[in-house]
């Protein structure tokens, strides 16, 4: 069991998920349109110029992660291409988490990085302001991503369907921002703060925007993505070692 | 296209696309950009039951903003943070009997103006001090206030003008835009076809080193 093997299954499935020409469609317009958006306003704070590009490419990136992360591990179910990854000589855990890696992670970091790449060379004296920031916010946007795509994932393994885990990625997403909107609107009208700071919390990019611009942020509302994030993570990879067998 | 692609590494199709989304946002900013400076100006009625409040916000950008108020004979001001739809929220909060929201949002300049009616009342300034640190206007010439101040993003600066006799109220605002920079479109251009070249030549040590292995 050497470092190579876990090297090409991840090259395998990455190349898999990241195949043209949709990636590519996706990150030409999610970048172009996204550093357009900011372009025509006098952004002058790299924070405020990361939240407008990725705002719109979190919803691109949610879809990319339904459809090719979600969809696509369906796929490789149904195909008996799993099957194939199980008779490597890896452990069950190590393939789960490989799976993960290149199904969640590596598509999420591409697809956000690449309206972050042109804001850097089109407005480096505002971006190079607070490159921590920058980076902060971008990281906040990822796990947000990372925490749908999770969710994705699952319904992908339970389901092993590619149009049921399609749809319910989908139809996931929508109940969860639908969610955060409602809490929020309850916890104004009845005056929680607790359920609206819940609600605020299901958003993390807000919550790294707030503390950078206004503050008032609590560190549970910063660490409540994610620890979901952790905990999708890990029942993943418990499902994927408990349920899936060498036929 | 699709093939060419297809033979083409990630890290080359990456360097393509993102080389393409900067010349597309390049052109983008040249034709609908963002403008340095932007004037408003506006009159709106008062009288000693009610004031008017104007609310400056940097939006997106940051820069100086000077206002000449005309007309008003009690002008005070304060920075606070948000926009004009959060400090709507706040004087509802406040209990501050507010009506005729009028908003003017100059995007490419990245900033709002909204002007505000609230119902004046002893403890106006009062209840806004809640909000900022409120600082009278003490000198004017010929009835005309000038206020001069710095604005950051996501900031509003905000202005109470109050009228002892009916009348109008005009305010005249320039604002001009600091620490804004981007790269000349020729500057893109180079930039973009340098990441063509990059690719081309990572294509091509690739396929070398592909023949030879």
């Amino acid at each position: 069991m050497s470092l190579r093997t876990y090297y090409n299954i991840l090259y395998v499935d990455v190349s898999d998920v990241l195949r043209p020409p949709g990636l590519d469609v996706l990150i030409l317009l999610v970048a172009a349109l996204g550093s357009a958006l900011v372009t025509i306003q006098p952004v002058t704070s790299p924070v405020v110029a990361t939240r407008i590009a990725l705002d719109p490419t979190l919803f691109a990136a949610a879809l990319f992660l339904a459809v090719r992360g979600s969809a696509g591990m369906a796929y490789l179910i149904q195909s008996g291409i799993v099957n194939v990854y199980l008779t490597y000589p890896i452990g069950k855990v190590p393939l789960a988490v490989l799976l993960i890696i290149s199904r969640v992670f590596v598509p999420s970091l591409i697809v956000l990085a690449a309206p972050l790449v042109i804001l850097t060379l089109l407005l480096s004296s505002v971006m190079l302001k607070g490159p921590e920031k920058a980076l902060g916010l971008y990281l906040g946007f990822f796990f947000q991503a990372s925490l749908y795509g999770l969710l994705f994932l699952l319904f992908a393994l339970r389901s092993r369907s590619q149009s049921t885990s399609g749809l319910l990625s989908v139809s996931a997403y929508f109940a969860y921002v639908a969610l955060a909107l409602i809490l929020q609107a309850i916890g104004r009208s009845i005056d929680n703060e607790l359920v609206r700071k819940v609600g605020d919390a299901m958003y993390l990019p807000e919550m790294v925007y707030s503390s950078y611009m206004r503050g008032g942020v609590e560190t549970w509302q910063i660490l409540f993505v994610p620890t979901i994030v952790v905990f999708l993570f890990v029942l993943i990879v418990w499902y994927f070692s408990r349920r899936f067998e060498v036929v | 296209m699709s093939r060419v692609l297809k033979r083409m590494s990630l890290i080359s199709r990456l360097l393509v696309v993102i080389s393409i989304g900067l010349l597309v946002s390049s052109v983008v900013a040249e034709l609908y950009g963002a403008k340095l400076s932007t004037e408003f100006s506006r009159n709106v009625p008062a009288n000693p039951q009610l004031a008017s409040l104007l609310a400056i916000a940097a939006l997106t950008s940051e820069g100086r903003v000077e206002v000449t108020v005309e007309g008003a004979d009690n002008v005070y001001y304060l920075k606070v943070a948000g926009d004009p739809f959060l400090l709507a929220q706040q004087f509802r909060s406040l209990r501050l009997n507010v009506s005729n929201v009028r908003s003017n949002l100059d995007l490419r300049a990245g900033v709002s103006f909204t002007s505000i009616q609230v119902e004046s009342n002893p403890f106006l300034v009062q209840a806004l001090s809640l909000l900022g640190n409120v600082i009278p206007i003490t000198e004017k010439r010929e009835n005309v206030s000038r206020i001069s101040e710095r604005i950051r993003s996501d900031a509003s600066l905000l202005i109470i003008a109050v009228r002892d006799t009916p009348g109008q109220i005009k305010y005249d605002i320039k604002y001009r835009i600091e620490e804004y920079d981007r790269l000349s479109a020729p500057q893109t251009l180079i930039a973009s076809f340098l990441m063509i070249a990059l690719a081309v030549a990572y294509e091509y040590y690739r396929r070398a080193n592909n023949k030879t292995s």
